[in-house]
């Protein structure tokens, strides 16, 4: 048994009983932050050390039901970016639950326990492992999603749950099927499925695009995201932009290439019409995103729009399109957690959610938007912030897979983020009275999005930090 | 030496439970402890013939000496022996609790009800190890009039009114299952089962004979475990029961016709027979529609004890669903899922009976805030519904898991459909109810009294069977190996 994966998996679990503890003050905001680190770093040694990428088998339920872990490149991919991701998460919600106090003590038991599931899912080496993290994600952000009680948040809940639930029925009836056709469900590079039958391989494709497109939100299974953003913003910041739909992503990327393997996919023949519906959710999921006055959901609509550039590279097949959709896995990751960390922090600062209201927003709090800024910029592709390296290989993986029909997707999309993004920005520095004034460095809920837009540029201007890791993942997976 | 032990099982909990008015008034607590004991040693030597009889091969004993097909024979199998390791499990765990629900009753009551439960237990032990029919016919009987006994225990007018339901309804069950004997002996002249299915497999009969024979045990045990659509009395019965009755009726009872019938089915026509006449496929069908139409009436309850009611309903399903597909997964399934639903169905209905205590009111409303109020039985609670949605690592999973490879062993691939349609309509209902205990607002105040008794066991054993299954499987699948030979 890895002990690091021990740790990335089961130490959040003590964090959420820790939160608990009467005895030690502060335990709630300590217990939390301190697991998230600590995660980080056994995450971090998982590539450093070696035969990280073993199999580390805990349990074994039945004869071919077994928990079991390895960190390989997708994995250790996702679980960084996840585990990175919630130290600044868990900091920023320190101080936005400071400034809305309401059951702060059941808010970070479910937010540390969503980092198990997140690692679970990230770290598993098997289709049950997958599967029962899956399930388990669901379980436990669905009091996230409820939190503040309101009917909204009850009806959010509900849809949340639904939506979910369903989905890992069909993840479920996927697995009993690669179980009966394969007899076994441990991942392997390049498929379980590879001697079935077409018709097989082609059901167990559309149960996997629907059950993890369901937290893919991929169209028309996105309801749920949009509802969900009732949560209150660090949620939406961390599970609804990172942890949540990368898990749905992270899911249909792995069953795609290890459990449905990259030979079997092409001869389900299928790519295309997953292609346009990948297309259809950026361009639609665009469009939804104009019409919304609400700053949260219009991130939110952006965020299904977005998936889609993620879930088009793994529809597709290709190397290229998957090396561009891996890096903007990672890269829209970063951005979209600033762009909440932002929404979060006016709200808290100003009480202000919707667009229309942020005239001059820019001049009061010019940290926090300028980090939406830069995000935002990056959203839409331009040099040098991490969105336009997406785009970049996405461009070239479209013409090596003679799909050019994808470039003019893109750049429509592009466009379009230009359009819903920019009169926010232009608004906020541009219009209205305000004065300019700075809010100050020194709150999680300011630096943390500052922190996360650094990181935007460092990682645009650097490729070779990403590029590397995303190409190897993606020869591990198609080889 | 120990070949009697099947005979001493059911004769000692028949004998003590006729003593238990004779002591309730003047010493009751000491009765109640007394038939608590007797259950427990009854379910220890149901283990341990267990162990014996998976070691050394099945028993079989001709009580009073006189041999088949005259005398009464009785047999310990895998199978007989693990059914009645749980249902005197079951029942000993949930007679913890007599003492407390047994406080305000007068002694009458009190005693004739610990009668009943010692009875009923005797009788469904009777049923399991009988192997001849006129003896499974007894004991049946016997079962269904304790049952009706400790339904009506709690007299008010609507446990009266649920019992006589019980009652009519059983009744016709039984004229089914009498009329089935009746032919099996007019046809093959022999009441022991093993007599009859040899004649019946030599004999040239018409095809119509096996299958008007199946048919009317089919019906009539269907009707007793409360199958859809011959389900109607079991949510009435069910809910008016006292909690303890509730608990055993769902959780036991109801499966020992289950076990009944694939004892006789397997007994008299063997597997393949079955599947050729299209009895099993008749069971398959039942099944589904039940597991479906049980689980969708529970969705529309607002009374807690028919809402688990109507679970049984559909769960009930599951078990005829593994004896339909057949095979020594799915048989295995089926007795994998008498077990676990057994634990979480008696655990649902005895954590449940701690808050309609509390709030004086059977409306799921009433969880509101329990969680807070009940903190241990209600986790219990949330477990043991998270079981029935079948989570994975809970034992409801581990009976869908085998359900789906006997589905796809029997290629019938709506199986899994159907089974993960179920789990999908058990989330409907159990879900909200979770919702409700833990962020609910109620009232959290009131509870001086917060232990449920046999809670605690009953979990434990939910869990262990969820998180490692495999050593009883094996076991289950050889129980099921041995039936299905």
């Amino acid at each position: 048994m890895n002990v690091l994966i021990l740790i990335a998996v089961a130490l959040p679990v003590l964090g959420a009983v820790a939160v608990w503890l009467p005895s030690l003050r502060r335990a709630p905001l300590v217990a939390p932050l301190l697991t998230a680190v600590l995660v980080a770093l056994a995450v971090a040694g998982l590539k450093l050390m070696p035969g990280g990428g073993e199999t580390s088998t805990w349990w074994q339920v039945a004869p071919g039901l077994s928990i079991a872990f390895r960190a390989d490149e997708a994995a250790w991919l996702f679980a960084m970016l996840a585990a990175a991701l919630w130290v600044p998460a868990t900091a920023y919600a320190n101080s936005y639950m400071a400034h809305h106090r309401h059951k702060v003590r059941r808010f970070f038991t479910f937010f540390t326990l969503s980092l198990t599931a997140t690692m679970g899912i990230a770290l598993s080496a098997n289709f049950f492992t997958l599967y029962l993290f899956y399930e388990l994600l669901t379980f436990v952000t669905w009091p996230l999603v409820i939190h503040n009680e309101t009917p909204d948040a009850r009806r959010a809940g509900r849809v949340y749950l639904i939506y979910s639930l369903a989905g890992a029925a069909v993840v479920l009836a996927a697995m009993v099927a690669t179980w009966w056709v394969a007899g076994t469900l441990d991942f392997t590079p390049g498929g379980l499925l590879a001697g079935a039958s077409p018709a097989v391989i082609r059901l167990t494709v559309i149960l996997l695009t629907l059950g993890f497109g369901v937290k893919a939100a991929v169209m028309p299974l996105h309801a749920w995201l949009p509802a969900a953003m009732v949560a209150p913003t660090p949620v939406s910041a961390l599970l609804h932009a990172v942890a949540v739909v990368n898990a749905g992503c992270f899911g249909l990327l792995r069953t795609f290439y290890s459990v449905v393997g990259s030979a079997a996919l092409e001869a389900a023949a299928l790519s295309t019409s997953l292609l346009a519906l990948a297309s259809i959710t950026i361009i639609i999921g665009s469009i939804f995103a104009l019409r919304q006055d609400l700053l949260k959901r219009r991130l939110a609509y952006s965020t299904v729009s977005q998936l889609g550039y993620i879930t088009l590279g793994v529809f597709s097949g290709s190397p290229g399109l998957l090396l561009g959709s891996l890096m903007h896995f990672v890269n829209h990751g970063l951005m979209k957690i600033t762009l909440f960390f932002c929404a979060g922090a006016i709200i808290t600062r100003t009480g202000i959610e919707h667009i229309s209201k942020m005239e001059g927003i820019g001049r009061r709090m010019p940290w926090v938007m300028g980090a939406f800024t830069l995000a935002a910029l990056g959203m839409v592709g331009i040099i040098p912030i991490n969105g336009f390296q997406s785009k970049w290989f996405l461009f070239q993986g479209a013409l090596t897979a003679g799909r050019p029909e994808v470039i003019v997707i893109l750049l429509a999309s592009a466009l379009l983020n230009a359009f819903y993004f920019f009169p926010i920005i232009g608004a906020a520095f541009f219009k209205g009275e305000e004065k300019w004034q700075s809010e100050g460095l020194s709150s999680a809920l300011i630096w943390t999005p500052v922190l996360t837009a650094a990181l935007c540029i460092v990682f645009g201007l650097i490729p070779s930090l990403l590029h590397p890791l995303a190409a190897e993942t993606v020869q591990s997976l198609i080889n | 030496m120990f070949n009697n032990l099947p005979v001493l099982i059911v004769v000692m909990l028949l004998i003590s439970a006729f003593l238990a008015p004779l002591f309730v008034r003047r010493f009751r607590r000491a009765t109640q402890v007394v038939a608590g004991v007797v259950t427990w040693t009854a379910a220890g030597l149901s283990a341990w013939l267990l162990a014996r009889v998976v070691q050394a091969g099945p028993i079989r004993f001709a009580v009073g000496g006189w041999p088949a097909p005259w005398g009464i024979e009785v047999t310990a199998t895998p199978l007989s022996a693990f059914v009645v390791t749980v249902a005197t499990v079951i029942v000993a765990i949930v007679m913890l609790g007599l003492p407390r629900e047994q406080r305000d009753w007068p002694s009458n009551r009190a005693g004739w009800y610990i009668t009943l439960l010692l009875l009923l237990t005797a009788a469904m032990a009777g049923m399991t190890f009988a192997n001849d029919l006129f003896n499974l016919y007894v004991f049946f009987e016997v079962t269904a009039l304790s049952s009706w006994g400790i339904v009506a225990a709690k007299t008010d007018r609507s446990a009266a009114d649920a019992s006589f339901k019980y009652l009519m309804l059983g009744a016709i069950g039984s004229s089914f299952v009498l009329f089935a004997i009746g032919i099996t002996y007019v046809v093959t002249g022999y009441l022991n089962m093993s007599f009859a299915s040899a004649f019946i497999a030599a004999a040239q009969l018409h095809p119509i004979i096996p299958w008007v024979i199946a048919t009317f045990f089919l019906v009539g045990l269907a009707l007793k475990a409360g199958l859809f659509p011959m389900h109607i009395w079991l949510p009435d019965a069910h809910s008016a029961a006292p909690t303890s009755a509730s608990a055993l009726l769902s959780g036991v009872v109801v499966k020992v016709y289950a076990v009944a019938m694939a004892k006789v089915f397997y007994g008299l026509f063997g597997g393949a027979s079955l599947e050729a006449m299209g009895i099993s496929e008749m069971v398959r069908l039942a099944a589904v529609l039940s597991i479906l139409a049980g689980s969708l009436f529970a969705l529309v309850q607002t009374d807690i004890k028919r809402l688990l009611a109507y679970s049984t309903v559909a769960q009930i399903g599951y078990v005829f669903l593994g004896f339909g597909l057949g095979g020594t997964v799915g048989v295995a399934a089926a007795l994998y899922h008498i077990l676990a639903h057994g634990l979480m169905k008696a655990s649902l209905f005895l954590a449940s009976g701690k808050v309609i205590e509390l709030r004086g009111s059977r409306n799921i409303k009433g969880f509101a805030g329990a969680g807070r109020l009940l903190p241990l039985p209600m986790a219990i609670f949330t477990l043991a519904a998270l079981s029935m949605v079948g989570l994975p690592l809970l034992a409801g999973f581990t009976t869908k898991w085998y359900l789906f490879n006997a589905g796809l062993e029997a290629r019938l691939y709506w199986v899994p459909v159907v089974v993960i349609l179920s789990s999908l309509l058990n989330a409907a209902y159990f879900l909200p109810i979770v919702w409700r205990i833990w962020f609910g607002q109620g009232e959290a105040e009131g509870a001086a009294d917060r232990r449920v008794p046999g809670l605690i066991p009953l979990a434990v054993l939910l869990v262990a069977v969820g998180l490692v299954p495999n050593p009883l499987l094996n076991l289950l699948q050889q129980a099921a190996a041995w039936l299905i030979s």
